[in-house]
Parts: C-alpha cells; structure tokens; sequence
C-alpha cells in the first residue's frame, strides 16, 4: 500500500464554514429575522388589546382584575388638617364619578403611608394617593381632582386592560429572544409597575381636564400639581424623552393653553 | 444637584448600555482575529504533515516490518466566546446551521490531530485514529462561556526502513 501525500484544498474546509467568514451577514441576518419576529408578537398583542377594550365589559375587567389587590401600608390620617383633607379627596371623587364618562365602577380611595407624592389607578376601581401627596395637595380642591381626573381617565380608557395584555406579549417577546428559564411569571407587583405609554397619559391628562370643565366649568388651581412636580422633579430635562409621564412643564403649557382657549 | 444627576444617568447608560455592546464588538473582533491566525497554523501544519496520515484503519501493512509502534494523544481545549454564543443563541430561535459552533469545534479536532502527530512525527502512519470530545467549564446551568475538550488518539506505526 502506498501512501501519496495529497493537500485537500477546499474540501478540509468543508465542516468549517470557512471559519468566521460570513459572520457579518448572519448577524444581520439573525437580527432582522428576529426584529421581525419581535414586531409580529408585538402587533399580536397590540390588535388582542384592542379587540379586548371592546370585548372586555368595564365590570368584567374590574371583577377580573379586581382580585390582584396587592399590599399596601394603609394610612389613617388622624390630624384634624389631614382628615379634612381626606374628606376632600373622597368628597371630590364622589363629584367626579358621577359624570356620565366615567365608567360605571366601584370606585375607592385608598391612603398609602408613603411620603413620596404620588398616585395610581389599581385595576379594580381603586384609586391609590400617598400621604406626601395628600400634603402636598393642601387644600387645593382643583390639583386634587385634577389627579383623581387622570386616574379616572386610565380606567376610562381601559389603560389596564391594553397594560396588562402588552406586558403578556412583552413577556413573549422575551421568552423568543433570550429563551429558556423562567416560564410566564406575572405578580401583582408586576402589575402595579405597569407603565403607560406616554400617549396613554397625554389622553389621561385630556381626560381629567374635560372632567374639570365639566364639573367645575374650570381647571384654574391645576397648575399648582404641575408646579410642585416641577419643583421637586429632580431628572434633568432631556431625560425625559426616556420617560412615560410628560414633563411637568409641557403639562403645564398644555393645561395653560386649553384653559386659555375656554376664554 | 443637577450635574450630579447627569452624570449618575451618563453612567448607567456607560454601564448598561454602552458596556455590553461595546464588549460585544470587542468579542467578535479578538474572536475573529485569535480564529484567523489559528487557522493559518492549522493549515501551515497539515501542510507540513500531509506525508503523515492518521486513519481509522485498524491493521497495519502486513509486507512491513514494524519497527516501532506507541499510543499518540493529541488534546486540545478551546473556549467558546460571547460574540460566538450570542450568534448561536440567536440561531437556535430559527434552526439551522450554528456556523459559529461549526468552525470552533472544527478548529479543535484538526488541532487535536495535529497535536496528535506533533507527538511522533517520525512515524509512517497512524492507524486506528479515534477521537472524543466533551464540553467543560459549564458554570452553572446555563451561564458559564463553556469550553469543549476534543481529544484524538491513535496507534502510531514507524516501519523498518526498506534495505
């Protein structure tokens, strides 16, 4: 038997692919085939949320969400100064909730013993403010219902129902693009950090200020919310092209203008 | 207060966005350099020991005489990388080839068998030429960079040299 020596050219590269040649264009390749996937499961999840707005009563969704009340340290206030103010907040609701635009719920206040100003909408028709707002608020009956104005505007237009199938079909996203592990896992607390879409909060904003005219047949004093945010916001300007909420003074020019235009 | 902020957010951008996309350039372009130059080697070196063959074939020329007959071991572990990994992640959410996996095991056997031959050049042949690979240095389940071990073993035949 004898052996020639022969170079096997092309052929030893043949398991190879040629080494790392060609990577630029799988990457590309890759990165579009998934971009494509993402955006197909996002527009899923976009057109379910709205089929779901119209399916979906307001009181099948409160009862539905309803039951993922998550824990919160409830405040009683107990000054004279704060229970007044309270008794405002629940007096004003009463007022706003009565308007025919807003959505045929249960609607409750809840106190929350937390000094940051805030306030949210929880699915069910509660309505969540921390103490640093109630006092924030003083006794300002316009600021106070522009606030329960915006929330009632995210039940008003389903912002939780849209939210939480949207979260569903980030979490698909995920799951397609780093795969494995986890599972759909969804807590309450999830839930509750569900963000709107800046748009989501111009139209709750919109919302709110047609309640004012409405009920009021003014918004003057709402400034003074915007104010307060401004003052305490400590983001810089610019960065608020990554946040979902409108900056506080644009949301200020806003209420300005449209009050300006009722004169 | 408000140039505190600036940077804090500068910093987090550097952090978590700049940072990773930064060392996934840096990964492709080392990768890609350290597996051009290894392939060079590797063809160089089969080049240089074409005139040795390593074969399955398990009987040695039977109108030779052997003079010399031993175990050859050739090892070799190589380590895969993030830009190879985040490709074949990538991969295996459609199918298909994992070209990046193809070239980094393919580097390793054709290293192992030359290492193999390395070991004894002086000899005519080797027969019964076996190869096994196992993957190492998986930290935890699914996080580790991991490694993969090829190893190529033979019997390495010198004959007498013919009068």
């Amino acid at each position: 038997m004898k052996f020639e020596p022969r170079d096997l050219g092309a052929a030893a590269e043949a398991s190879s692919s040629g080494g790392g040649k060609g990577m630029r264009r799988e990457l590309v390749v890759l990165m579009t085939f998934l971009l494509l996937t993402l955006l197909l499961v996002w527009g899923v999840f976009d057109g379910l949320s709205r089929i779901a707005v119209r399916a979906v009563t307001p009181e099948i969704e409160s009862e539905w969400l309803g039951v993922l009340m998550p824990q919160f340290d409830e405040w009683e206030p107990s000054g004279e100064e704060d229970t007044r103010r309270v008794e405002m907040i629940r007096g004003i609701t009463r007022k706003l909730t009565s308007h025919p635009d807003v959505p045929a719920m249960k609607f409750r206040i809840i106190m929350i013993d937390d000094p940051d100003p805030n306030a949210f909408a929880i699915p069910g028709g509660v309505i969540g403010m921390t103490r640093g707002l109630v006092e924030a608020l003083e006794d300002n009956e316009i600021a106070a219902a522009f606030v329960i104005g915006h929330e009632l505007g995210h039940f008003a237009h389903r912002d939780h129902l849209r939210g939480l199938i949207r979260e569903l079909g980030a979490l698909a996203a995920l799951q397609i693009a780093f795969g494995g592990g986890g599972g759909l896992v969804f807590t309450v607390n999830d839930l509750m950090q569900l963000s709107y879409s800046r748009r989501q909060e111009e139209a709750a904003d919109a919302y709110a200020l047609r309640l004012l005219h409405d009920s009021y047949g003014h918004a003057d004093g709402a400034e003074k919310l915007f104010e307060l945010f401004a003052k305490s916001n400590s983001i810089p300007g610019w960065a608020h092209m990554f946040s979902t909420h409108p900056n506080p003074a644009e949301r200020l020019h806003r209420l300005r203008e449209s009050s300006a235009s009722d004169r | 207060m408000e140039d505190l902020d600036v940077i804090i957010f500068l910093f987090y951008i550097a952090l978590f966005i700049v940072g990773p996309i930064a060392l996934f350039f840096a990964a492709w372009f080392i990768g890609s350099q350290i597996e051009k130059r290894h392939y060079q080697s590797i063809h160089k070196r089969e080049h240089d020991f074409a005139r040795l063959p390593a074969i399955p074939t398990r009987t040695p020329d039977a109108d030779r005489q052997i003079a010399e007959s031993r175990l050859v071991l050739g090892t070799v572990v190589i380590s895969n990388d993030p830009f190879k990994k985040f490709l074949a992640r990538l991969r295996m959410i459609f199918g298909g080839r994992l070209r990046t996996y193809e070239s980094l095991l393919d580097r390793a056997r054709r290293e192992a068998v030359l290492r193999m031959k390395e070991s004894f050049p002086d000899a005519d042949v080797i027969l019964n030429l076996r190869m096994e690979t196992s993957g190492i240095a998986r930290t935890r389940r699914d996080g580790g960079m991991g490694a993969v071990e090829v190893v190529a073993f033979g019997t390495a035949i010198r004959y007498e040299t013919q009068p």
